[in-house]
């Protein structure tokens, strides 16, 4: 399907992946406002649906109405914006995954996920960009292609394709049933639309359904898997991480609290991409500012593939820190427990929490001891998980995410209404193959017609 | 030099209906024909209609069409098929007494004032810079014409295979016409050959209709026609009948296969999977020995039986031992043989969406010509060609008749656009929008574009609006649950009601009828038959209706967006070669259709679509 000349409205992460902190998420069209509004609360209880050109500041809610990051979000009319269509552009700060979430927000609010330079386009299609920079967006289109088709063909070898081709003919075997029903009345057919023909159905919903779960070991897998360094203030989680990434980036001091936002890095620990994630030390405090970091490295926290859980060596366990245990234990994300400061005198038998550990590691952040150890703990425990997500098949980008999903509700849509006759039956298969087509490629009705007749004795 | 404005060439289901539609507008016509004795001649099936090849028969009609109303006036039964799944899918059938449709025909097109007939073959065109200005016969005549329609069928270098002979004809009692396709070639015209058959006709006095099991029509017979009254309607006058092959019927084809022209080898042509001829079914599906056959008579004064599911080229011999081998059929006696015909075509992507050749203007095909099969599918593309015809010589835009609009433009769009491998037939699932493209509405969505000679727009908008209001109050007046309503409900296997709905929630109910809740909620005023059957398709469909109109909403945009016919594919940098060369052969008329070529990416059109706004702007700046 072509979105030439659509006046839907369209939404996409456009800050390029991989860059940790601020990043936005755009939408442009008619309903951006509308769409905004129903996941958007206003710090001032504004209502923006009628909002002007203007920045507001509030929160981004999920489904059941949840906070998912604190963002700013910036009204443009029509036609003062880029694409000369009314736009939102919302600033989170959650780093990649946390836009993420607030994309899927707006896409479950009506908004379509924009195809590859969909908003350059419409910026040059409204008159925003001058001649001279049409030849420019042509390229981009052009290189947006062929890089979504490079990330085609070398998925194409993979578990995957194969996964989702499988499922896409499967879809297609039950339409052409249900068209045959239709177009062949006459003909001496068996029974097509039988308890075996829904039960194909059944079987590929739940696939599908498996499938969106995946998105999100997919998306960890090209964007990096992350790893989030929790603790107890001023146990040293900053210095950890600054080991890690070996430059300087956050502030190490030893005042605690120092790190009242989360600081997210992408590196690669023995090949394997990471992003890396210093957390707010989490303790409970009067301060407004910081008690929404610990917030955000609470969400950080559960988001996370791994887990550095740090503390100090060279002091008692507190109350705290198996309060905190306990919190980490029910995320069920592997914990690694790493007791920091071992240059300092320990407390003798110092207590551990009592929650199963990935592993345990002595360090000095101060002299660096024990670190290379805990780098290649890091590692295996990742390869492992790699291996293990690799294992199953994943949807890497949003984009299939989406397709994907809109194809599940048309299959659940059918398994709801049975009973139909098989030209409505047909209608969500067609609906379904059409949303999975930006991913299988599209299914036209000559290859419906080639299963027909492939199938059955057709003809006089 | 005798001149015309229009020349028809084939007096077939394409180029009758070119001829009638051209001479009904004014214009001076002449429908040419090689067997004047033949017009509107069934050379296959005696019937008319179908799943989908129906609706496009109501199009016909609905557009002006002569076919609707010559199965009505000539059929002898009808049949509603799909009847037991949703309104959307019915599908109308009628065999026809082909020797009767043949005469209505061939009156209809003498009286008409306005159309000559002449029986002649033409044998090349007469071409003036680029430009249609008349044709040539075989005895040399030249006649001047403004445009031409081409609805030649079977007949360019028709082959005919009797087993392994084979001779020169377009149909089993007619010449072939040789000299147009060498024309063609003269004129740089692409040609290909395709494939079709038929099968034996029988004596019906030798069957034994005790063996066979009886297929009659329905018991509320609906006509083709929005001009023919319903109430009243019965022309159910034969039964058909059934029997099917076995085990003898596949071990007799299976070995006389050596005596196939289509396995030897000798058959070049394409043939079509939906139309096999039965050693292709043998061969295909080798465990499936139990095949359908439906003996249809071929009218109420002939002996001629039609053997539907029986097509075949073996020779004559093999066809006897085939239907003896049928029960029912030990003694039948072969009044005509079945064959097979190879024929050249002129593949349709040549043609604009007009039907137009790119080539030369003013020159129009329809029919087999353009490797399409089927009456049905030839009357409605000549109906379209002359309607462009006409256009053309008044200087006019074409008639394009979209994809959402009518099941012709999606047989339009998909030769054109698509271009044919094998001959192309309609199906219900070739239309992305079938729950609109209904046989009961094409009035509605045609009339406007056509002669309004069998349905009339005022007429149509009145209906309208009592169906609005009629809507409206179903939607307004609510049903309270009542001893009434349950009894009704049990009637039509409900459950009972729980609480008060509005009526047109009780009409969604799948078991409830418009009918039925009359009893109960009489309208205000009677409803005449159409009005009650769109209010009831459009209250059980309306979710689904409203989704597909989404869909339309957005396909429309994308139409409307031309591409010039001027467009300079080589200058726009960047398409990959293929696609390049894919837009020249076809020259899309618009984005929407530059979309659906085959190997054309989105980002293709994406970009081409950006130039062009880029060359737009342009030149407006100089301006």
């Amino acid at each position: 399907m072509s979105y030439l000349y659509s006046d839907d409205t369209i939404a996409a992460i456009s800050t390029p992946p991989g860059e940790g902190g601020v990043g936005i998420v755009r939408l442009s069209g008619p309903a951006s406002l509308s769409i905004a509004a129903k996941v958007f609360v206003s710090s001032r209880a504004k209502n923006i649906s009628k909002g002007s050109q203007r920045v507001y500041h509030g929160h981004v809610l999920d489904e059941e109405g949840n906070p998912l990051d604190e963002v700013l979000l910036h009204i443009m009319r029509a036609p003062h914006s880029y694409t000369a269509e009314d736009v939102v552009e919302i600033n989170g700060h959650g780093g990649r995954a946390s836009l993420q979430a607030i994309l899927e927000c707006v896409l479950a609010q009506g908004a379509r996920l924009a195809q590859p330079g969909e908003f350059t386009r419409r910026a040059f299609v409204n008159g925003r960009i001058d001649l001279t920079r049409a030849e420019a967006v042509m390229d981009l289109i052009h290189a947006k292609t062929r890089a979504a088709l490079r990330m085609a063909e070398s998925a194409s070898s993979g578990r995957l394709a194969g996964q989702l081709q499988a499922l896409a003919n499967l879809l297609k075997e039950c339409l052409a049933l249900a068209e045959a029903a239709v177009d062949f009345p006459e003909e001496d057919l068996p029974e097509l639309i039988t308890p075996a023909f829904f039960a194909r159905l059944e079987k590929a919903k739940e696939e599908m359904a498996a499938l969106v779960k995946s998105t999100d070991t997919g998306l960890l897998l090209q964007e990096g898997a992350s790893i989030a360094i929790v603790g107890r203030p001023n146990v040293g989680k900053s210095s950890i991480f600054n080991l890690l990434l070996r430059d300087a980036r956050a502030i190490v001091s030893p005042e605690p609290g120092t790190t009242r936002d989360q600081i997210e890095e992408t590196l690669t620990l023995g090949g394997i991409p990471v992003r890396l994630c210093d957390t707010a030390g989490l303790r409970k405090t009067e301060h407004a500012v910081e008690s929404q970091g610990i917030e955000r490295s609470r969400q950080a926290a559960r988001r996370a593939a791994l887990l550095l859980f740090v503390a100090d060596a060279s002091s008692e366990a507190e109350e705290e820190e198996s309060l905190l245990a306990e919190e980490m234990r029910q995320l069920e994300v592997p914990v690694v427990f790493v007791l920091n400061k071992i240059d300092l005198p320990a407390v003798a038998e110092r207590k551990i929490p009592d929650i199963p550990f990935a592993a345990l590691c002595h360090v000095s952040a101060m002299t660096g001891e024990g670190m290379e150890e805990l780098e290649k703990t890091l590692v295996s425990l990742l390869a492992g998980d790699l291996e293990g997500a690799l294992d199953s098949p994943a949807l890497f980008r949003s984009h299939q995410k989406d397709s994907m999903q809109r194809a599940l509700k048309c299959v659940q849509a059918l398994l709801e209404n049975r009973d139909a006759s098989p030209e409505i039956l047909a209608l969500e298969l067609r609906d379904a193959l059409s949303a999975l087509g930006s991913i299988t490629g599209e299914t036209t009705s000559e290859e419906v017609l080639d299963i027909i007749f492939g199938s059955f004795c057709i003809g006089k | 030099m005798n001149a015309v404005d229009i020349l028809v060439i084939g007096a077939g289901h394409a180029g009758i209906e070119a001829a009638l539609v051209s001479a009904r507008c004014g214009y001076r016509t002449l429908l040419a024909s090689m067997h004047l004795d033949a017009i509107g001649c069934m050379p296959c099936n005696p019937s008319i209609g179908g799943v989908a090849k129906g609706q496009l028969t109501r199009e016909i009609d609905a557009l002006g069409g002569e076919m609707a109303r010559a199965i009505d006036a000539t059929g002898i039964q009808f049949r509603m098929l799909n009847r037991s799944k949703g309104a959307a899918v019915h599908s109308p059938r009628a065999q026809a007494d082909r020797f009767l449709y043949e005469d209505y025909m061939g009156e209809l097109c003498r009286a008409t004032p306005g159309l000559s007939l002449r029986e002649m073959e033409i044998t090349d065109f007469i071409v003036e810079d680029g430009v249609l200005v008349g044709v040539r016969s075989a005895e040399g005549e030249e006649i001047a014409a403004g445009a031409a329609i081409v609805c030649t069928g079977t007949f360019l270098r028709g082959l005919l295979h009797y087993g392994m002979t084979s001779r020169p004809g377009g149909r089993g009692d007619a010449n072939a016409a040789d000299s147009l396709s060498a024309a063609y070639e003269r004129l740089g015209f692409t040609l290909g050959r395709l494939k079709t058959g038929t099968c034996a006709r029988i004596d019906r006095n030798t069957v034994d209709y005790e063996r066979l099991v009886e297929q009659p029509g329905d018991e509320d017979p609906r006509p083709f026609s929005f001009s023919t009254p319903i109430e009243g309607f019965d022309r159910n006058m034969i039964s058909c009948w059934l029997t099917r092959t076995n085990e003898q019927t596949r071990d007799i084809i299976l070995e006389n296969m050596d005596q196939s022209p289509l396995y030897s080898g000798k058959i070049e042509g394409i043939g079509t999977r939906y139309c096999p001829s039965i050693e292709d079914k043998i061969v295909k599906f080798p465990d499936n020995i139990c095949h359908h056959i439906f003996l249809e008579p071929e009218g109420l004064n002939t002996d001629e039986m039609y053997v539907n599911g029986l097509s075949t080229s073996l020779p004559l011999e093999v066809q006897y031992a085939m239907l003896h081998s049928c029960k029912g059929l030990e003694e039948a006696r072969i009044i005509r043989p079945g064959y097979a015909v190879e024929y050249d075509f002129i593949p349709p992507t040549q043609l604009t969406p007009a039907l137009e050749t790119k080539k030369i203007r003013g020159l129009f095909h329809a029919g087999q010509i353009n490797g399409t099969s089927g009456y049905e599918e030839a009357a409605a593309q000549g109906l379209y060609a002359a309607f462009n015809a006409m256009r053309y010589l008044a200087k006019e835009a074409p008639l394009i008749i979209n994809r959402s609009e009518a099941y012709l433009g999606v047989l339009v769009d998909d030769i054109v656009t698509r271009g044919v491998l094998e001959p192309y037939r309609l199906f219900t699932s070739r239309a992305e929008y079938r729950l609109h493209l209904r046989h009961d509405n094409a009035d509605l969505r045609l009339a406007a574009y056509g002669l309004q000679r069998n349905c009339s727009v005022p007429q149509i908008e009145e209906r309208e609006k009592r169906i609005a209001a009629e809507i409206k109050r179903l939607r307004q007046t609510t049903g309270a649950p009542s001893e009434a309503l349950n009894e009704l409900l049990r009637e039509c296997g409900e459950a009972p009601a729980m609480q008060a709905a509005p009526l047109e929630q009780i009409l969604r109910r799948p078991g409830m009828t418009l009918e039925a809740l009359y009893r109960l909620w009489p309208p205000e005023e009677s409803l005449d038959f159409q009005s009650k059957e769109q209010i009831e398709i459009r209250v059980k469909y309306s979710g689904y209706l409203e989704r597909e109109a989404r869909m339309i909403h957005q396909f429309a945009k994308t139409e409307k967006l031309a591409i010039p016919d001027s467009f300079d594919y080589d200058a726009v940098p960047g398409l990959p070669r293929e696609s390049r060369q894919r837009l020249k052969e076809v020259r899309p008329a618009n984005f929407g259709q530059a979309n659906r070529i085959p190997g054309i990416r989105a980002s293709d059109v994406a970009v081409l679509h950006i130039y062009l706004v880029k060359q737009q702007r342009a030149r407006q700046a100089e301006e």
